[in-house]
């Protein structure tokens, strides 16, 4: 069993110039966790990753990862233990599916060292599980957007993280790749011990999966807790300004949310 | 041998890749969606395992593979297509040095082979051309050749933007300013035995990136865009000065105007022994961190992730790209298109892989500059054109040619 780490965030707060993305915001994922974060568009959930990968630098508050904070800890030194699938990578040159995923290598590779028999297979394992194995000598600028989304997560699981971020992994997949990915990541948190954070927009998908939900908005946390205390009427009416109806899953009674029409924010009723 | 067609479209891809992979074994099904890739059943299962082993083995010969199977095979090639251009360049020019002659004459001066004062059967006269004025200027053109494309694919993979090239940052302008600084006023050419000219347009293409940078700089960091934007506007405003500079002086233009279109005219070994240290160094730097330039082109924030820090890389990426850049520009003055072209080229048959890439740029930059040159000295002999309108004239059109076969995939 691969050593388990946790990544704690202790009451960041976030700015892009004079304006604050996320501000007393704390959240904790351990190893064997998977933790999911939802709130609206510009409610600080992209930033929120940013700060918990040492890619922006909380203005007050502290990320750690097993109590070291990742800001004193060299990008290089984050990225062999927490990896992230981005919600949009984009290049403008043709590198292969494989060239990508072994990317993901970097941070275990020497300064003069080439990739070595483990890094091939770690790569060509993530593929395989990310189904994308045989897309190995595409060019990724030839793939659909779904497509690319799964590299990214090969990429991110061939740097064999104790950490996973990821950011809205599931937005251009289909249902079946959808429950493809998360079942991967919930199998990965339970028989590897990787802690998990996922950015979700779709509430069902985060019920389903999640140990834990978080949600934001406009930048503060506005709820936290169980799928089952998280995902209720009244918190979606207030995070979202939705209504909607609440009741167990058919199957495994998780709580699953139906839109009602009509917003109520602009009083249509 | 293709896969089932889905239409038009969809079988002339196909075919394009089929005729790539060794025994049509096109496992693709289809390009276009995740739709048509539902179903894993017992067939496609053995594809994936099939896909895994090759990607495996050696990463070339998969099915659907686009990219040439011989991409990392060129780089030997390349080396000796380069050894065979310097060969062949050293015979041409006024006077005809056969090609045995110019291996027996090279061959005697390696330290292990020299007879002494064994007779050699080759007029003297012949030996003195090439050694003393051919064969500095073949070095010169082949080490500022592979320093102008290492630098352009750097810069290149560095902004992520194809249009990007050593002039386009405005190092050039740079470096032109100096020396046309120098030339106006009339600076002694040589203090030290060393060159004055190149040493003042090296202080300014220096000078000129630290400009470009800061004001590209924004709150610690380095945006791309910001970055082109502000080598060009510099650029621009150097190329004025420059300009001015030249109308005012009047008598001196002609020179000036050879060495800002670019000429390696009258140069010999203290031009490539002052060029030497600065293009060794910032090559050797530029190849050593190929792999951190594969995840640059990612971009910043991808990068970051994947463990690499964008400043502090571009920091000193920049700064090697514009040594070698400079060290080229301050002996061989403003060649243009060969940032450009080289490594566009080079990434069109070989793909992006900077590990590959930065390699076979300085070989074929090598190559493309030394045959450039000697078209530049013979074509209108006695007289020479400006190198750096040979390569615009050999390097826009093949460019062109380029960009419209490749302009179908959209990919670079």
């Amino acid at each position: 069993m691969v050593k388990r780490m946790r990544l704690d965030v202790f009451s960041i707060r976030c700015m892009y110039g004079i304006i604050t993305a996320l501000d007393g915001v704390s959240l904790s994922v351990a190893g064997g966790e998977l933790v999911g974060v939802l709130g609206p568009n510009g409610s600080g959930k992209t930033t929120l990753l940013r700060a918990m990968a040492g890619a922006l630098r909380p203005t007050a508050g502290r990320v750690t990862l097993d109590g070291q904070d990742v800001r004193k800890m060299g990008a290089r030194a984050v990225a062999r233990r927490v990896a992230v699938v981005p919600q949009n990578g984009y290049t403008p040159f043709s590198f292969s599916v494989r060239d990508i995923v072994l990317m993901g290598r970097w941070p275990h590779l020497g300064r003069f060292a080439g990739e070595t028999q483990r890094d091939i297979e770690a790569a060509v394992r993530a593929m395989e599980a990310t189904q994308v194995a045989r897309l190995a000598m595409r060019p990724i600028t030839e793939l659909s957007y779904g497509e690319r989304q799964r590299v990214m997560v090969a990429r991110a699981l061939a740097q064999e993280p104790r950490i996973l971020l990821l950011d809205e992994p599931t937005s251009h997949l289909d249902p079946r790749h959808q429950v493809e990915i998360m079942d991967l990541v919930l199998g990965l948190s339970r028989q590897e011990g990787l802690g998990v954070v996922a950015v979700l927009h779709d509430v069902n998908l985060a019920a389903q999966y999640c140990d834990r939900i978080v949600m934001l908005r406009d930048g503060h946390l506005a709820a936290s807790g169980t799928p089952g205390e998280v995902i209720t009427a009244q918190v979606i009416e207030e995070v979202y300004g939705v209504r909607s109806c609440v009741g167990p899953h058919p199957v495994n009674g998780r709580p699953q949310a139906v839109l009602v029409p009509g917003l109520t924010l602009t009083g249509v009723r | 041998m293709t896969a089932p067609m889905k239409g038009d479209n969809q079988a002339h891809r196909d075919e394009d890749c089929s005729g790539k992979v060794p025994g049509g074994a096109v496992v693709r099904q289809g390009g276009d969606g995740d739709g048509k890739r539902r179903t894993m059943g017992p067939a496609s299962a053995g594809q994936v395992r099939g896909a895994a082993r090759a990607a495996r083995v050696s990463g070339v010969r998969a099915p659907g593979g686009v990219r040439p199977v011989w991409h990392a095979a060129h780089l030997p090639l390349l080396a000796l297509a380069v050894v065979l251009v310097m060969a062949v360049a050293a015979g041409i020019g006024s006077v005809h040095i056969p090609p045995a002659e110019v291996a027996g004459i090279l061959l005697r001066r390696l330290p292990f082979v020299s007879r002494g004062a064994e007779p050699t059967w080759w007029p003297a006269s012949h030996e003195v051309i090439l050694l003393q004025v051919r064969l500095p200027r073949i070095l010169l053109s082949a080490m500022v050749g592979a320093s102008l494309s290492v630098a352009g694919a750097a810069l290149q993979g560095l902004l992520r933007n194809p249009l990007a090239d050593p002039y386009v940052a405005g190092v050039s302008a740079g470096a032109g300013l100096g020396a046309t600084i120098a030339m106006v006023a009339g600076v002694p050419l040589s203090v030290l035995g060393v060159g004055s000219v190149p040493i003042l347009a090296f202080i300014t293409a220096v000078a000129t990136m630290v400009v470009v940078y800061s004001i590209a700089r924004v709150s610690g960091r380095l945006p791309t865009d910001t970055f082109l934007l502000a080598g060009v506007v510099v650029g621009s405003f150097l190329w004025a000065v420059i300009s001015f500079l030249l109308v005012v002086s009047g008598d001196t233009l002609r020179e000036a105007m050879m060495w800002l279109m670019g000429s390696l005219s009258g140069k010999g070994y203290a031009h490539v022994k002052m060029a030497f240290p600065y293009t060794a160094a910032g090559i050797a730097a530029l190849v050593v961190l190929a792999r951190d330039f594969n995840l640059i082109s990612l971009g910043d924030e991808e990068a970051r992730y994947l463990g690499l820090d964008p400043e502090e890389f571009k920091r000193v990426a920049i700064l090697a790209a514009s040594l070698v850049t400079a060290a080229a520009v301050s002996v061989g003055g403003i060649i243009g298109f060969v940032g450009l072209v080289v490594p566009h080229t080079m990434r069109l048959i070989l793909g992006p892989d900077h590990k590959v890439l930065m390699p076979a740029c300085v070989f074929a930059g090598a190559g493309f500059l030394v045959a450039a040159d000697t078209l530049a000295r013979v074509v209108v002999a006695p007289g020479e054109i400006p190198v750096g309108v040979i390569t615009a004239l050999a390097g826009g059109p093949f460019f062109l040619y380029l960009l419209r076969r490749r302009k179908t995939s959209g990919a670079l």
